[in-house]
């Protein structure tokens, strides 16, 4: 007894210390790391935690992996109580937790709760080695493993554990309904009095063994996603999704090329990955066949976090190994910036920071930018707009329509923000056009800013080049500051987004609508005519969620609304509202080249042409421009026929409005 | 080793024709007060060549040098971003003139005037007029040989000069004793993208700028040809959409329109 106890000891004093080592080389790098100023608000954080984490909301939009492991959690959680009471004991005889029910609902609980464990063990096992999803694939399937084997050695453990003192004539008996069954076969294969009660031993020593292990295993694997996953959800980001973090211009170094330089919670993130792969599942650019996945991204950036800084710790030596080394160049530029990673994570990994943050590195400092990017880059710093090459001017879109074009010293209500696709691009330009029929129609008080109107910098922005956004946002807030308007709507999500979100670190706060908005807005209260009586029904018009209105600004029904208004029926796609699939034209992607074989945009046209509906509606420039061409090659790759028409959702209304015999003429 | 590169100033080659003004008692394009001047693109690639050398040999100074009647230094300055040691301007309304012989002449006092270059680059043409003839004009000047239409420069054992020459069928290697002229074109790549901290740093830096008056600038001979007539070509477009029950129909009725508007004439019609 004396020698079991000591070597019980010895056994929990060495696996806390390896354990300890093990975790002192995680938390070296995270302590090390800056702090980013996350911890309040208590109240809204806390709240996340509970809706996330004790309530699996996002993990539960998987129903079968959300039920496996809301099983393995609770269960979990529950058989903490076994966790203190085979430690407790191993540590002192005297020790148990009858005081607070160990041997009457615990005891009953911890039974209940070990099936419901296995259960969630087998489901997870089931779908790692039998249905085996793609998400999983490039996950560490090896580790997976290994974890569910000690779980269940350690579930089983308990209960063989607790079976064994049952049949040794335990009284917490007719508390443990499963045990006492397995008990019962133990009786009646002869095993009683002193034999039962080696087993319990021995099997205590398996269920403490097992812990032991998984202590020891947890700080090398995904399932340290049990100890920093709660705060990582409760560090979350709570500003606006479309708000990055402004960088210091003036600092030595800009973006991130070394992995010490990321922030705490940033590094946190990469600890709380679970490999689970429900980003890679909806990443346009994994989707495409581009080299990037946001879950490789993260177990990549973490793999090279302990390689480099937790073993040696000395940074000298290792600098720009992240990018092109940890990190390939192209995988930084695949991202369009979607946000449907981000979306998705039922931890709250923050993976397009990162890859802005990366970008920021080589288009700040490096200067390696790709080619259609650069050039659009370039555009805007010279000409205020990334169309290099078009014919237009700004307010050549609109020479007969007579739109005023507001002075500084003047005032609207509402100052539309044409934006530079729809003032520069011929298909775009009538989006702007019916636009402004519409708000005639409405009898709004409008204006433009007109060649006083610059690009807002959003794709400077995404594609690292804060220098230049900075350039724009100072530029554009003293274009509108000098004027007077109650409201600003834009045609361009982007520019909404900015406009919105980013200008107000630079001292420009608005009120800013998307027209979806505005449209359903004048709709409602009847400020927009009801369309006419006419022999056809608009018919089925599937409707493309542009990310930086719906995941960014979370505004799905207005565009919508405005369909269901003059009659459309909206066909859903499989990927809509937030599991939209990109267009392919956020982050900078709209001017970057892409590989014929790599088109996000002919992916998104063949989900949309799935829909049957003869119309694909959007309500963004660029989705506008990539799905007209997507919808094109779509046709053509389904054996010709007609492709679908791309359409505003403002050119839809204009021409439900006019009557049909007046859209040949926009 | 001192390297001049020789800068331009132009409209904007994007500008829209729509945003163009033309100034007819002048005989002058403006850009329009929204679209700001470039650098001409050629020039920039000799900005380029420039700082190539500089990578691959010692103590490479890089001066650039701009001869105009205005210029917008927000724009000139992209020089010093991506590493020009110096911008020397030289404004004066005489210089905003489309005769290549006053510029070229000034920019070899320039180049005289700071002690002479080991090499001269030049864009192989301005973007605006397209003469192509300054380079030449130039090298007279300064009494060096002229390399033209380079894509790569190189030099070799400090004292010579060797281009790739950029042919449409494939590509000639020249060589010269230094100093030189050398034009660039379009194949020797963009001009790089400047880092962050360089912009900071050359926007705090000011260009030398250096009066008319101060250079001893040679006489340039007349006649200088003269500019006669400028216009803007109006480009108009006009959409028609042919009705027709079939595709030979509509073929048909084509060929109708195309030779009634004499877009097309019948063979021997002339």
């Amino acid at each position: 007894m004396r020698t079991e106890l000591a070597l019980r000891l010895a056994v929990i004093f060495v696996a806390f210390v390896w354990a300890g080592f093990r975790f002192e080389r995680l938390a070296r790098p995270l302590f090390a790391a800056p702090a980013e100023a996350r911890l309040r608000p208590f109240g809204p954080r806390a709240w996340g935690v509970v809706v996330n984490v004790f309530g699996h909301a996002r993990l539960l939009r998987k129903p079968y992996a959300g039920l496996l492991h809301a099983a393995m959690f609770f269960g979990f959680l529950f058989l903490l109580t076994a966790v203190a009471q085979v430690f407790g004991q191993g540590v002192s005889p005297l020790f148990d937790l009858d005081a607070v029910g160990g041997s009457t609902w615990i005891a009953f609980g911890q039974d209940v709760f070990a099936v419901l464990l296995l259960t969630g063990v087998a489901m997870a096992a089931f779908q790692r080695g039998v249905w085996k999803p793609e998400r999983f694939m490039g996950s560490n399937q090896r580790d997976a493993a290994i974890i569910l084997c000690l779980i269940t050695a350690v579930v089983v453990g308990m209960l063989m554990q607790n079976a064994f003192r049952v049949a040794g004539g335990d009284p917490s008996a007719r508390w443990r309904p499963v045990s006492s069954l397995i008990a019962a076969a133990i009786v009646s294969s002869g095993v009683t009095g002193t034999a039962a009660a080696h087993g319990a031993t021995a099997f205590a020593w398996m269920h403490m063994l097992a812990i032991l292990a998984f202590l020891v295993y947890i700080p090398g694997s995904k399932h340290l996603h049990m100890l920093v996953g709660i705060p990582n959800v409760y560090l979350r980001d709570l500003k606006p999704a479309g708000r990055l973090v402004t960088p210091d211009l003036e600092q030595p170094t800009l973006g991130l090329s070394d992995i010490g330089q990321l922030g705490r919670k940033q590094t946190l993130d990469l600890y709380a990955c679970t490999e689970c792969g429900r980003c890679q599942e909806l990443c346009p650019a994994f989707a495409s066949g581009k080299p990037l996945s946001p879950k490789l991204l993260i177990m990549n950036l973490r793999d090279h976090l302990l390689k480099t800084r937790g073993v040696g710790g000395h940074r000298a030596g290792l600098r720009g190994a992240l990018i092109g080394g940890a990190v390939a160049e192209e995988t930084i530029w695949s991202c369009t910036t979607c946000r449907a990673c981000m979306e998705a994570c039922p931890l709250f990994i923050e993976h397009v920071p990162k890859i802005v943050d990366m970008r920021r590195h080589l288009a700040m400092e490096a200067g390696r930018v790709p080619d259609g990017i650069s050039g659009a880059m370039l555009s805007i710093e010279q000409r205020g707009h990334p169309w290099a090459g078009t014919r237009f001017s700004r307010l050549d879109w609109c020479r007969d329509l007579g739109v005023r074009v507001l002075a500084p010293g003047e005032a609207t209500d509402t100052l539309l923000w044409v934006g530079c696709t729809a003032a520069l691009d011929a298909r775009a330009q009538k989006v702007a056009r019916a636009l402004v029929r519409l708000l005639r129609a409405a009898g709004a008080d409008f204006a433009i800013l007109g060649e006083d109107e610059k690009c807002t910098g959003d794709s400077a922005r995404r594609t690292g080049n804060d220098y230049l956004f900075q350039m724009q946002a100072a530029a554009n807030i003293e274009t509108l500051n000098a004027r007077s308007f109650r409201q600003i709507v834009s045609i361009c999500p982007h520019c909404v987004n900015t406009l919105k979100n980013e200008y107000a670190d630079f001292g420009g706060a608005y009120d800013v609508l998307h027209h979806s908005q505005l449209l359903s807005g004048l709709m409602e209260n009847g400020r927009l005519p009801g369309p006419p009586k006419s022999d056809s029904a608009p018919g089925a018009v599937a409707f493309h969620d542009p990310c930086y209105l719906g995941r960014y600004n979370g505004e799905f029904d207005a565009p919508r609304a405005v369909l269901g208004g003059f009659g459309a029926t909206v066909a859903e796609m499989e990927r809509s509202r937030g599991r939209s699939f990109c267009c392919g034209g956020g982050g900078g992607r709209a001017f970057a080249v892409e590989p014929p074989d790599q088109r996000i945009n002919v992916i998104r046209a063949q989900q949309a042409r799935a829909t049957g509906a003869p119309v694909v509606a959007t309500a963004c420039p660029f989705c506008l421009l990539m799905l007209d061409d997507g919808c094109k090659t779509a046709a053509r790759n389904d054996g010709g026929g007609a492709p679908q028409q791309v359409r505003d959702i403002a050119e839809l209304l204009d021409d439900a409005l006019r009557g049909a015999g007046a859209a040949a003429i926009s | 080793m001192r390297v001049v590169v020789c800068l331009k100033q132009v409209i904007d080659p994007l500008t829209p024709a729509t945003a163009l003004v033309l100034d007819a008692s002048a005989k002058k394009i403006r850009g329009g007060a929204a679209n700001p001047p470039v650098i001409n693109g050629f020039d920039e690639q000799g900005i380029e060549a420039a700082l190539r050398l500089r990578e691959t040999n010692e103590d490479v100074e890089i001066v650039c040098v701009a001869v105009g009647e205005r210029f917008n230094n927000d724009v000139m300055k992209r020089s010093l971003a991506v590493g020009a040691d110096q911008l020397i301007l030289v404004q004066d309304p005489s210089l905003d003139t489309w005769n290549a012989y006053p510029i070229a002449a000034t920019l070899a006092a320039v180049i005289r005037q700071i002690g002479g270059a080991d090499l001269v680059i030049c864009g192989r043409q301005g973007s605006d007029w397209d003469n192509g003839l300054t380079p030449f004009i130039l090298a007279e000047q300064l009494g060096m040989p002229l390399l033209t239409l380079a894509k790569r420069v190189s030099i070799t054992g400090e004292t010579r000069i060797e281009i790739e020459r950029a042919l449409a069928d494939g590509s000639m290697t020249m060589d010269a004793a230094l100093p030189a002229v050398v034009t660039v074109t379009s194949e020797l790549g963009a001009l790089r993208m400047p880092s962050v901290s360089a912009r900071l740093t050359a926007a705090r830096k000011q260009p030398r700028q250096i009066a008319l008056a101060e250079l001893d600038v040679a006489a340039t001979p007349s006649p200088a040809p003269e500019v006669v007539d400028l216009t803007i070509p109006v480009t108009s477009r006009i959409c028609t959409f042919i009705e027709a029950a079939d595709g030979p129909g509509a073929g048909a009725r084509l060929a109708e329109i195309l030779l009634q508007t004499g877009a097309v004439r019948l063979g021997g019609e002339r």
